[in-house]
């Protein structure tokens, strides 16, 4: 065990060389792996011996595969100096990070490469072996010289932790004898091409960082080798109060600042730019999506909204019609006689009469057109409230009838119902069903026809059916008869408000029954209310 | 001495019967039609110098009986245009009316423009 590591002479190891086979020489490695790295630097040194230079063919071979000579300045401090001119306008730590990247990228591939034809080369399975041959070729082709600490614990898992020296790194020589010295350690392709061979021998991903560099200030050009996972926990381990014995007495805390490389950062760059672009794609499109059914929501309501104005408007107007005109009738008559009496003359009897008796059928339908617009008030806000009592359903259809027999001569009313018929009801809004019902019958027999008012138990229901033999509802328009303001036949004019069914079916509603229409194939109308006998609660 | 004689057509009987009883008063006879189609048929027979025409009415409106009415053989008397709808000037106009009157009216104004109207002479 060596207690002191300071990098050798050149003139010390060249005293240090004895014969090849029994020496190790070309690297510095812990004891107990000194006999596989004696046997590597045998391998390489017959692979290193046959070599041949033939400048007239532009050709350097050695064991029959091609090498080509780089200038070292060329890759390290030139090549510096040359990305910081090109990177001028975005400063010098963006060009150090855009050359490191290069340098370290490539000589991690390389290193992968000559460690893969190398191993092949030579039929090395196990990965210390495989391993051994690296250090070795790398002094042999001219990067460094390695000398790999006792406490390195090169195993083939994640534990893989590797504290080495670079001596004669290529990399700070060409720096320091320009006379130069950088902030950061500068040998990045040492680092790469080490952990490229070893990351290949291990399987294992694997990355190095110079912890302290000769070029930066450091004592020497020193690295650390382990998982990217697990390489923090080592730097940390090494600059803080948890270093080992061994690491206190013999590893400088790291004296210059260090960055992690990261082989091929720039694909990761890439890919994390590609997904963040995808994923911004994407929540565009979705966004775009989502604006388009809030957008198609918004038309079908402002749509909606259009089409009940439009209701509305309609309404309006044919409930003005309908106002205006038994009010125009009422005006009238009265004008007339007044007018009469301005002028000294007395109505004759019959005449006065017939016009107050007008004036008191318009009068009676202005009322009813009033009360269905309060019934209409009252129902949008759900204050249309029943007062129900035990009621004997008979006598208000027999009143109903006798009303209607008293408006129309073309129509006979029959009835059919029992002597009486009792169920809990509210009497008045039952009435105003029934004679809803039969005003209707009436309206939509225009040309006469029998009407028949039905009042009868079904099923424990009291069941009432109002039919005539009128002009029916188309087929297409059945299903609307019970809509608010609706009418079947409004190029007919036969006036409304297009309010009274609907109100009805609201009643019967309210009652907890239930209204229908049938349309017999004979013609006509049969409109069918059934009621519970006693109120249901919902 | 004969009565000048007015049409009015409209379906509302209410009306019919008033204004029959104001214009009697005012001199005039009064025929009635509830439609427009009625009202085609009496014109030749009754020959009034002026018609007092509803709109909105079963089977023949005012639309449809002031076409076939211009469309007939002249010569044409004046129409007025008597009507509960919101657009009363507005019908008067579509369908080149000499006059309106807006439901509910004044008994005073209905014998005003029937007199003044019912002086022209028939146009062709």
């Amino acid at each position: 065990m060596r207690t002191r590591r300071e990098p050798r002479s050149r003139k010390r190891i060249a005293a240090r060389r004895r014969p090849a086979a029994r020496v190790l020489k070309t690297v510095r490695v812990p004891a107990p792996v000194e006999p596989v790295f004696l046997r590597a630097q045998q391998h390489v040194a017959r692979y290193f011996r046959d070599k041949t230079e033939d400048p007239e063919v532009g050709t350097i071979s050695i064991s029959g595969e091609r090498y080509i000579l780089l200038r070292a300045a060329s890759m390290s401090v030139e090549f510096f100096d040359l990305v910081t001119s090109l990177y001028e306008d975005k400063g010098p730590q963006a060009a150090r990070g855009v050359a490191s990247n290069l340098l370290f990228d490539l000589a991690h591939a390389i290193g992968k490469a000559d460690a893969r034809a190398f191993q092949q080369r030579l039929g090395l399975k196990d990965p210390i072996e495989k391993l051994s041959a690296g250090p070795i070729h790398f002094s042999y082709s001219g990067w460094a010289f390695v000398d790999i600490f006792p406490e390195s614990r090169p195993s083939a898992d994640e534990n893989y932790y590797l504290i080495y020296d670079h001596p004669f790194s290529f990399e700070s020589d060409a720096w320091l004898k320009r006379g130069r010295s950088s902030e950061l350690p500068v040998c990045v392709m040492n680092a790469g091409y080490s952990s490229g061979w070893c990351e290949e021998s291990f399987g294992l991903p694997l990355v190095a960082v110079e912890i302290e560099c000769l070029a930066a200030g450091g004592k020497h050009c020193r690295f650390i080798m382990a998982p990217p996972s697990r390489i923090e926990e080592h730097l940390a381990r090494l600059g803080g109060d948890g270093s080992s014995r061994a690491s206190r007495r013999r590893t400088a805390r790291p004296s210059t600042p260090f960055s992690i490389p990261e082989f091929f950062q720039r694909k990761r760059l890439e890919d994390e730019l590609r997904q963040s672009h995808e994923s911004l794609e994407r929540r565009v499109e979705e966004r775009t999506a989502e604006l388009t059914r809030t957008n198609e929501l918004l038309r079908r309501e402002v749509a909606d909204r259009k089409r009940a104005e439009e209701v509305r408007d309609e309404f309006l107007s044919v409930a003005a019609h309908e106002l205006k005109t038994p009010m125009t009738s009422l005006r009238g008559f009265a004008q007339v006689l007044l007018g009469q009496l301005d002028r000294n003359e007395m109505p004759d009897p019959q005449r006065l009469s017939h016009a107050l008796r007008a004036i008191d059928r318009q009068s009676e339908k202005l009322a009813v057109l009033v009360s269905q617009l309060l019934d209409i008030s009252r129902l949008e806000a759900g204050r249309l409230v029943l007062e129900r009592t035990a009621t004997d359903v008979v006598p208000i259809v027999e009143s109903v009838v006798a009303n209607a027999r008293a408006r129309t001569s073309r129509h006979p009313v029959e009835v059919h119902a029992p002597a009486t018929l009792s169920a809990v009801v509210d009497p008045l809004r039952l009435e105003q069903v029934l004679t809803n019902l039969v005003d209707n019958a009436i309206k939509y027999s225009p040309d006469g026809g029998a009407i028949r008012v039905e009042a009868g138990h079904s099923k424990g229901h009291l069941r009432l059916v109002v039919a005539d033999r009128g002009i029916g509802v188309p087929p297409e328009h059945r299903g609307r008869i019970f809509d608010r303001f609706y009418q079947a036949h409004p190029e007919q004019r036969l006036g409304g408000m297009g309010l009274g069914l609907y109100i009805s079916r609201q009643i019967v509603d309210l009652h907890g029954g239930r209204m229908e229409a049938e349309f017999p194939p004979t013609g006509g109308t049969r409109v069918i209310v059934t009621l519970p006998p006693e109120p249901v609660t919902t | 001495m004969t009565r000048p004689r007015v049409l009015l057509v409209d379906d509302d009987e209410g009306i019919c019967d008033f204004v029959r009883m104001a214009l009697h008063d005012a001199g005039f006879d009064v025929a009635t039609a509830q439609n427009g189609r009625v009202a085609l048929e009496l014109l030749p027979s009754f020959g009034p110098c002026l018609i007092l025409l509803d709109m909105r009415m079963p089977q023949m409106d005012g639309w449809q009986f002031s076409r076939a009415y211009r469309a007939s053989p002249g010569p044409h008397v004046p129409i007025v245009v008597v009507t509960a709808a919101r657009d009363a000037e507005q019908s008067a106009a579509e369908i080149h009316a000499d006059a309106h009157l807006a439901k509910p009216f004044r008994v005073a104004d209905l014998i005003q423009i029937v007199r003044r109207l019912s002086t022209e002479s028939p146009r062709s």
